[in-house]
């Protein structure tokens, strides 16, 4: 009778504690990296942020984690030239000592003690040529207005571009205090816009706010439209943005002070390297989808650092603030 | 005039088998004279064109007794031959053009005795012809246990699954634990891996051509059997005799049928009797054939197969007379029917005719209602809602296809193919009614997708020589949707060139294109997989594919074969990062990219076929990538990176041992490469956003070796209706801990954080029983 029971009790222990075992894999060899953050910008002093990569898996304290590098040297080459400008750090942040122009191409070496030294490149792009800029009210309700904008954006031929568009709002709040002291605070808001645009908009596949599809192709809507040229090739071509943007101008007072709140809205064009551009898409995924649905799939962040991780990419970017009609 | 024996002059007929009338597949007809040859087509017929005064034919086939028919050629003849199950073995002798033998001009072409895949031992002891197929080289499985295959660096789409020549969209059961084929119902399994027949069209990685039985036509036979899952039942036998016959076939799991009473009970009990619940999940395969004879030249078949998995949820509240009722049932199914009519006709000793006629459809239907009865004032009020989604693609088709043997050297092969499509990628309608309230409907989704597939092709298999053959074709094919049309050529061409008579070196090359994909993004076949079509925006894809091989056969007993192969494919999807699919196709256009993908691999087989020990080893070497890099398309930054079944080694044993009437064994040892998974394997900082897990690169980690080994042993006895067996069969024998699902687990102790990788085995060692009896 015992020897009966034994049996189907093994089996049953057998498949129940099979299926739930879980077993670590061996991933020790995965180690620290140098992680390079630096978006160079024309007409900005090049920056660099060096970090260290904290492994996932292991054992880490928290007070330790993402130290700045601040024991490596950073070369900048433009143009193949080696920058003879000082450079100087801080908190793992390197000034390069140089301005970037439109047209630049851009190396940075790394060497960081410990590691192999890391390089990558990239080209500063020209100025996007942004023409006829105008903002449309056409519904108001204020402060709250439905604004459409009006752009053209004249595209270079030769080459594969990739553009960024953004909305913003600059905020400036002036506060004088019992007419003997002002203080100016100055912000910049980034602002939710559409597009129905089909020749530039890219549907990201995101279950988000991002893609509305509709039977012509896919609206759409966010904080900054990433799009190559792929459909609008050497040609000036018109973009219409919608948006609502509250606007107000207001002045009042307050205990001790009065106040003024100025905002204007205004329009970035950026045009990107190939490597700002996949960069920013692949955030643009990443913060709609942190890696934790299981049945989403997983998403790469952009990295061009050969020896290490990160981005080193350039960008030039025009803005310019509308006048509302 | 001519003398008779400059005329040549055609043999044609059927070759059955003796005892049963069944039709065999790729029987040989040799004339021993000239050494001329054919192979019986899919439906057992043969034509031969020989000249001279008389012939000697050596008709054979694998696990039969060879017969010699020596013949006079005054005129043409038909000649319909019926062959004997062979009792010693040995005796069969395999020569000629059997498929992947190295006399066949096709490649890339495997052939495996369904009586053989039925030895090999599988999880929970059933038959599965596709587990069985992922045990040949070129061909993997995908996640453990599933049924899904991998050929040659494709998708699980990308397999063109014909029952009787008719298309089925979803193979698998229970999650693809199963597959859709029930064993018992089969007679012919063929897989084409590349090289593939002008005939053949519509999915660019493999076909998978499946003939079910046609039914004894001299006598009633059949079987039952209940393993541990499911019970079987299937009947064959002649309607008139030797004229028509009817094969039939039904499996189902039980396993809600004997959990419904404790679900009964728990529901009753713990609600004091008020309640009534009842739910389960079962899925079943009814397979059906009536095959009439009209004649020797003319023959009729109906086909019709139905398999569906159900899931059922019925909860019923009872409260107090005075607030009524309140019930809730709950219904999701989805599966395959079809439907086809082929008749077949010889319309000359050279030319044979197959016309075909179907239906096929694969529906998925989920429906939720309430409903709710309550008294107020003595008088009744109701209320009831209901939700359904519905989902599904449905064929019509017409084809003809027919076999032209002009000439000693010459098979072709021409005919065409009309399939009306009809996608349905999701409706849903809500619907409520109520005493108080008006009636409510609504439908929403996407409507219906009506397209077109229309293929013409021609092929002939040709020799050349004694040692040179090829087998070259055209097929033209096209697809209308959305008032677009994808036209496509595809040509194919193979050549054999004999070396000696056990020897020869083949090479060969297709083009494909393929017209709908599938969505579906987890590593299981769900349900919620939809089917859909070509668009305006997302391209048919297509595949080249170049290969070449070695084979042997080592004195009739062991067939060795060295294939390699390199296949490009265009218009391949991936989803874009983030991009989930679960449960919602809308806007599934925005979710995907198109891209390319490379394959090449070496496969090395070794099969013996017939004796008392019989089995193959097969190894792969193999590699797939993908690139991702068109402006707006990029994956991966525009780099290369491996397929998610990216293996590089595969490595198979499968051995059969039956020594007599009484018993047989099989055993199989399986070894293949991890698959890849994308992991974030690092945090990094970012000034801008913060601490972020980075994912360097797509599929970036490789998960560990995937290896197990199963055996299974058949007692057999004679008893006074018919045979009973006894199957035990041990799954994942020696209890490998294989990789199902990984995922990080994270502990905290203090300021201190440990993060370990962890994964989660699907199937321990799973031993299982059965009982078969067959009269």
């Amino acid at each position: 009778m015992r020897r009966q029971h034994t049996l189907p009790v093994f089996i049953a222990i057998m498949l129940l504690a099979a299926c739930e075992k879980e077993i670590p894999i061996d991933t020790k060899h995965i180690t620290p990296q140098v992680v390079v953050s630096s978006h160079a910008s024309a007409g900005n002093e090049t920056e660099c942020f060096l970090s260290m990569s904290v492994p996932i898996y292991g054992n880490h304290d928290y007070n330790s984690q993402h130290m700045p590098v601040d024991n490596a040297s950073a070369l900048l080459l433009i143009n193949g030239v080696p920058s003879t400008a000082p450079v100087t750090h801080s908190d793992g942040i390197y000034h390069l000592g140089y301005t970037a122009q439109p047209g630049d191409h851009l190396s940075l070496q790394i060497d960081a003690p410990g590691h192999k030294t890391l390089t990558a490149s990239t080209d500063i792009p020209s100025m996007p040529v942004v023409t006829n800029a105008i903002i449309a009210d056409s519904n108001t309700l204020d402060p709250y207005c439905n604004y459409t904008l009006h752009f053209s954006l004249t595209d270079n031929a030769a080459d594969t571009d990739y553009y960024s568009i953004q909305l913003i709002q600059y905020r400036t709040i002036t506060r004088t205090y019992d007419d003997t002291h002002t203080e100016v605070i100055n912000e910049c808001l980034p602002t939710i816009f559409s597009c129905s645009d089909f020749l530039i908009v890219e549907p990201t596949g995101l279950d988000s706010f991002l893609d509305q599809p509709s039977p012509n192709g896919t609206q759409f809507s966010g904080e900054e439209l990433l799009f190559s040229d792929a459909g609008i090739n050497g040609t000036t071509h018109a973009i219409e943005l919608q948006t609502i943007i509250y606007i107000p101008h207001e002045e009042g007072e307050a205990t001790g002070y009065t106040w003024i709140d100025h905002r204007r809205p205004a329009l970035t064009v950026t045009h990107l390297s190939r490597d700002e551009y996949l960069y920013r898409k692949s955030m643009q995924a990443y913060i709609a989808n942190p890696l934790t649905s299981f049945f989403a799939e997983p998403v790469p962040i952009h990295s061009n650092i050969i020896g290490g991780y990160g981005i080193f990419a350039g960008y030039s970017s025009y803005t310019t603030e509308f006048l509302a009609q | 005039m001519f003398p008779v024996g400059l005329i040549a002059q055609t043999i044609s007929g059927t070759v059955t088998d003796a005892s049963t009338g069944e039709t065999l597949i790729g029987a040989t007809i040799l004339d021993e004279t000239t050494g001329k040859g054919t192979t019986t087509n899919a439906h057992g017929h043969f034509s031969l064109t020989l000249k001279g005064d008389s012939a000697t034919l050596r008709i054979s086939y694998i696990g039969y007794q060879t017969r010699h028919q020596a013949m006079s050629l005054l005129g043409n003849r038909q000649l319909n031959v019926a062959l004997h199950p062979s009792v010693e073995l040995q005796e069969v002798t395999v020569t000629a053009e059997r498929i992947g033998s190295p006399q066949a001009s096709q490649m890339s072409v495997i052939d495996v005795p369904v009586e053989q895949l039925k030895l090999v031992p599988v999880i929970f002891g059933e038959t599965d012809v596709l587990k069985a197929l992922q045990l040949l080289p070129g061909v993997q499985g995908g996640t453990e246990g599933m049924s899904g295959i991998y050929v040659r660096g494709g998708g699980p789409d990308e397999n063109l699954f014909l029952l009787d020549g008719v298309p089925l969209y979803n193979v698998n059961h229970l999650g693809g634990f199963f597959s859709a084929f029930n064993g018992d119902a089969i007679k012919n399994v063929t897989l084409y891996k590349g090289s593939f027949p002008a005939r053949f069209s519509g999915r660019i990685s493999s076909v998978l051509d499946i003939t079910a039985n046609n039914g004894n036509d001299r006598e009633w036979h059949g079987g039952a059997s209940i393993g541990v899952l499911s019970a079987k039942l299937n009947v064959e036998g002649p309607i008139v005799k030797e004229k028509t016959t009817l094969s039939l076939s039904l499996r189902r799991t039980y396993g809600d049928l004997l959990m419904q009473p404790f679900i009964m009970m728990v529901a009753a009990s713990a609600t004091e009797g008020e309640n009534t619940a009842n739910a389960g999940y079962y899925f079943y395969d009814f397979n059906a054939k009536v095959t009439h004879k009209f004649n020797d030249r003319s023959r009729i078949y109906a086909t019709f197969y139905s398999g569906d998995d159900r899931v059922y949820m019925r909860v019923k509240t009872m409260e107090s007379m005075e607030y009524g009722t309140e019930s809730l049932k709950l219904g999701y199914y989805w599966g395959n029917m079809v439907t086809a009519i082929r008749w077949n006709y010889e319309l000359s000793p050279k030319l044979f005719m197959n016309a075909t006629g179907s239906f096929t459809r694969y529906r998925q239907r989920l429906g939720i209602g309430l409903k709710e009865e309550w008294y107020d004032s003595g008088q009744l009020y109701s209320y009831s809602a209901d939700v359904n989604l519905n989902s599904g693609i449905s064929d019509i088709s017409g084809r003809v296809d027919f076999d032209y043997a002009p000439s000693p050297d010459h098979t072709v092969k021409f005919g065409g193919l009309l399939t009306h499509h009809i996608f349905t990628p999701e409706v849903q309608t809500v619907s409520s009614n109520g005493t108080d309230e008006a009636p409510f409907s609504q439908r929403i989704g996407e409507s219906r997708v009506h397209a077109e597939e229309l293929s013409l092709y021609a092929e002939d298999d040709w020799s050349i020589t004694d040692a040179f053959k090829v087998n070259g074709g055209l097929a033209l094919t096209g697809f209308a949707v959305q008032k677009r049309f994808y036209p496509s050529v595809q040509p194919r061409l193979s050549g054999r060139f004999l070396i000696t008579d056990d020897l020869s070196f083949k090479a060969g090359y297709s083009y494909m294109t393929q017209y709908m994909h599938l969505l579906s993004n987890s590593n299981i076949s769900l349900p919620s997989d939809l089917w859909v079509p070509v668009t305006a925006r997302i391209q048919p894809m297509n595949s080249h594919q170049v290969a070449a091989g070695v084979f042997y056969t080592w004195r009739s007993l062991i067939d060795f074969s060295v294939e390699g192969y390199y296949k490009w494919m265009n218009n391949l999807l991936e989803y874009k990062p983030g991009a989930s699919f679960l449960g919602s196709s809308q806007g599934w256009e925005d979710k995907v990219c198109m891209g390319r993908g490379w394959a090449y691999g070496l496969e090395f087989l070794a099969q013996k076929t017939f004796g008392a020990i019989t089995g193959w080893v097969g190894y792969t070497w193999s590699r797939t990538l993908r690139q991702f890099d068109q402006p707006g398309e990029e994956l991966n930054g525009g780099r290369v990176f491996p397929a998610k079944y990216d293996r590089i080694h595969d490595i198979s044993i499968t051995l059969q041992y039956k020594p007599g009437k009484d018993f047989d064994a099989g055993i199989t040892w399986v070894y293949s490469t991890g698959n890849t998974a994308t992991l974030a394997m690092q945090r990094i900082e970012d000034p801008d956003h913060g601490t972020l897990n980075f994912v360097d690169s797509r599929n970036n980690f490789r998960l560990p070796a995937y290896h197990r080994m199963d055996i299974s042993v058949n007692f057999h006895k004679q008893k006074k209706y018919g045979v009973r067996t006894w199957n035990i069969s041990v799954y994942n024998l020696y209890n490998r801990q294989n990789p199902f699902i990984i995922y990080p687990k994270t502990t905290y102790h203090g300021t201190t954080q440990t993060t370990s990788l962890m994964q989660r085995s699907l199937f321990p060692i799973l031993p299982s029983v059965a009982y078969i009896y067959k009269f």
